[in-house]
């Protein structure tokens, strides 16, 4: 086992992989849990994976398919409330865009994975969909649907909808 | 907000909110790896010693991940490193109940894995060519009709750590569907062949299992909780013809079966111990409306008892407990002062479980600005043993939250004592009391910013108007949780 190329790997991703997280999480705790965990599945393979390719881009694969196999699990039809499992402090910073926070919190899982991985990690909706597991014209359609989501809470006070099941 | 806009806001947001990276998370992670695989591997070397067999315990731990001869796959699966012998657990012809039908066979391999009627179901990203499609099993399952195929991995280019190439999809159906009534149920992309695979539906019980033929199945339907508090899990063996197990097991006790676990076994070798992927064919189903005693406290808003019923719904799905079973009661239940917004509700959840040891969560609440939407978090998780009524015990819950769109709790100590408790002493990591805290009707929310921080409490002392004791709590971390879920299978 490459144990140093694992340290010098997370050392070099853990930034990259936190700001992913917390963006499809909604929160530091759970971002913080979901880079773990996903950290420690790729170790489960890491001779593998880094004899057929780079890293980078399995734990990121991993990260997508842990956090929503996660929501997954918390979520219930017609469920009016988000639980997360928040162990670290989630204390809001001054710079925060709390606006932009809730609305993305807003969102069915699914259709927030699309929307940050399209628009944060300036992904194509082929890589999209490879990422999530599911067809082109599924990330279009939930990328459109969050869109309008989205412009329709950031226009006007913020009403934040229910949770869907995924 | 156009493209550009999203792009700068979301970008900006990422960098402000993302926590900071955590120093030795490596080492951190390479830690938990092996001790899970220290657990798992010492059940497998229990096993083998029964059967007569020798297993270098210590040869395969001191291996890595790289020396793995068999893996879990998909999310939801733990397995240990076996030395049982690998073999394709997908290969061979059809088995399952519908297996003698060659039209039905025929027509699902031919079904499409990019198309679905449910939008949430998985679909793949192109469809896998026809001549590498294989129907591993067809057949009828407790209220449905499954069919599970191997074909080429067309779920993404990615690499997924698998030498295969070879993607799995679970496709179901009702009760005597047509092949073309099947949708996909769960794509599994990267997929080993060597480890078994299983699927179960929460809402009928059925559970399908395929391993080798000849591999050894079992079950453990639930962990175990004793009296004083210990968990434990058995495994029973399963009738599994050909290397499949098909069963009918009760429905699940919460909204998912998080509590089932089951083993694989070959040449008396333990192969693989997870928790089967997880669906729900019915939606329809909700939470159970147990009777709940209030020892301090009353029900809150709607929000509020929506926040509980899902802590109780959480309850039933790691224990796999059922309802009926288990006595639920709030031991406190109490508003937490605001930064912004409304105020918080904390709810201390007990359940009882029929050993009589309690487990507990924490759940803190908070409205959001619409007035529609609740957010909600956990201050922590507790397996408690038998005997001390719930009344007299003592807690001490290190709260924090933001429910975003401008309402924020901030970070809060929750004491709660047995309504007797006149006062409490927060007392600092050196043993020191720091603080003296007037508790009312036993209980007390201390804002972070107006006492010691939370980092500096190590414990609270609970003292009755005397000054005698009534006990001394630590912080309520997450180790009930763990030793209830972290079973391995639990990732």
């Amino acid at each position: 086992m490459d144990g140093t190329g694992f340290e010098d790997f997370v050392s070099r991703e853990q930034p990259a992989l936190l700001r992913l997280a917390v963006l499809l999480a909604g929160d530091r705790g759970h971002a913080e849990d979901l880079v773990q965990t996903a950290l420690l599945k790729t170790y489960r393979h890491w001779g593998r994976i880094t004899r057929t390719g780079e890293p980078t881009a399995y734990v990121r694969r991993v990260l997508v398919t842990t956090h929503t196999s996660w929501r997954r699990r918390l979520s219930t039809t017609e469920q009016v409330v988000e639980t997360f499992p928040d162990r670290a402090d989630p204390a809001v910073t001054p710079e925060d865009d709390e606006e932009l926070r809730a609305a993305l919190r807003s969102l069915p899982p699914r259709m927030r994975t699309a929307v940050v991985l399209r628009y944060y990690a300036d992904l194509s909706e082929r890589q999209t969909a490879q990422l999530m597991g599911c067809s082109e014209s599924t990330v279009n359609t939930q990328t459109a649907r969050g869109l309008q989501r989205l412009r329709s809470l950031l226009a006007a006070p913020v009403l934040a909808t229910t949770e869907e099941r995924s | 907000m156009d493209d550009t806009e999203l792009q700068q806001r979301l970008t900006r947001l990422a960098e402000s909110s993302a926590p900071p990276p955590r120093e030795g998370l490596a080492a951190a992670v390479v830690a938990r790896h092996r001790s899970q695989r220290r657990q798992t591997l010492g059940t497998a070397a229990v096993a083998a010693a029964v059967a007569g067999l020798v297993v270098l315990t210590s040869t395969v731990l001191d291996s890595g991940p790289s020396a793995e001869t068999a893996t879990a796959v998909g999310a939801d699966a733990a397995g240990p490193e076996p030395a049982a012998a690998a073999a394709d657990v997908l290969a061979g012809p059809t088995r399952g109940s519908l297996a003698g039908d060659p039209a039905f066979v025929e027509a699902v391999r031919q079904l499409p894995w990019t198309e679905a009627d449910d939008p949430n179901r998985p679909t793949a990203l192109t469809e896998p060519a026809l001549d590498s499609r294989r129907v591993v099993f067809a057949g009828d399952v407790a209220g449905g009709r499954w069919a599970l195929l191997v074909a080429e991995d067309t779920m993404g280019s990615e690499p997924t750590g698998s030498a295969s190439g070879l993607a799995a999809a679970w496709f179901s159906g009702p009760v005597g569907a047509a092949a073309d009534q099947l949708q996909p149920a769960s794509l599994i992309g990267g997929v080993d062949l060597s480890t078994p695979v299983a699927l179960t539906d929460a809402a009928t019980g059925a559970l399908v299992v395929v391993a080798a033929p000849g591999d050894e199945v079992e079950l453990s339907r639930r962990p175990e909780v004793a009296a004083d508090g210990t968990v434990s899990r058995s495994f029973e063996p399963v009738d599994a013809p050909d290397g499949v197990a098909v069963l009918a097991l009760d429905p699940a006790a919460g909204t998912y079966d998080e509590a089932l676990r089951y083993r694989v076994l070959r040449d008396g070798v333990e192969l693989v111990t997870a928790m089967p992927t997880a669906l729900r064919s019915d939606w329809t189903w909700s939470t159970p409306d147990v009777p709940i005693e209030w020892l301090r406290g009353a029900p809150g808003s709607a929000g509020a008892r929506s926040v509980l019923s899902g802590g109780v719904d959480h309850v039933l799905q790691i224990t796999g407990v059922p309802a009926d079973a288990i006595d639920f009661a709030v031991v406190w239940a109490g508003d937490v002062p605001p930064v912004a917004g409304p105020a918080g509700r904390l709810q201390l959840l007990a359940a009882t479980l029929p050993s009589g040891a309690v487990y507990l969560e924490a759940l803190l609440s908070q409205e959001m600005g619409d007035g529609l939407t609740t957010g909600s978090t956990w201050c922590g998780a507790d397996l408690r043993p038998a005997g001390t009524p719930l009344s007299e015990q003592v807690f001490l819950l290190d709260c924090s939250g933001s429910s975003g769109g401008g309402a924020e709790l901030g970070r809060h100590l929750v004491l709660i004592g047995p309504a007797t408790a006149a006062s409490a002493w927060l007392v600092d990591g050196s043993g020191a009391r720091a603080t003296e805290v007037p508790l009312t009707d036993g209980a007390a929310v201390v804002p972070a910013p107006d006492g010691p921080t939370a980092d500096d409490v190590a414990a609270a002392s609970f003292l009755a108007p005397d000054g005698s004791s009534l006990g001394r709590a630590e912080p309520l971390g997450y180790d009930g949780l763990e030793s209830i879920s972290a079973t391995a299978g639990w990732d």
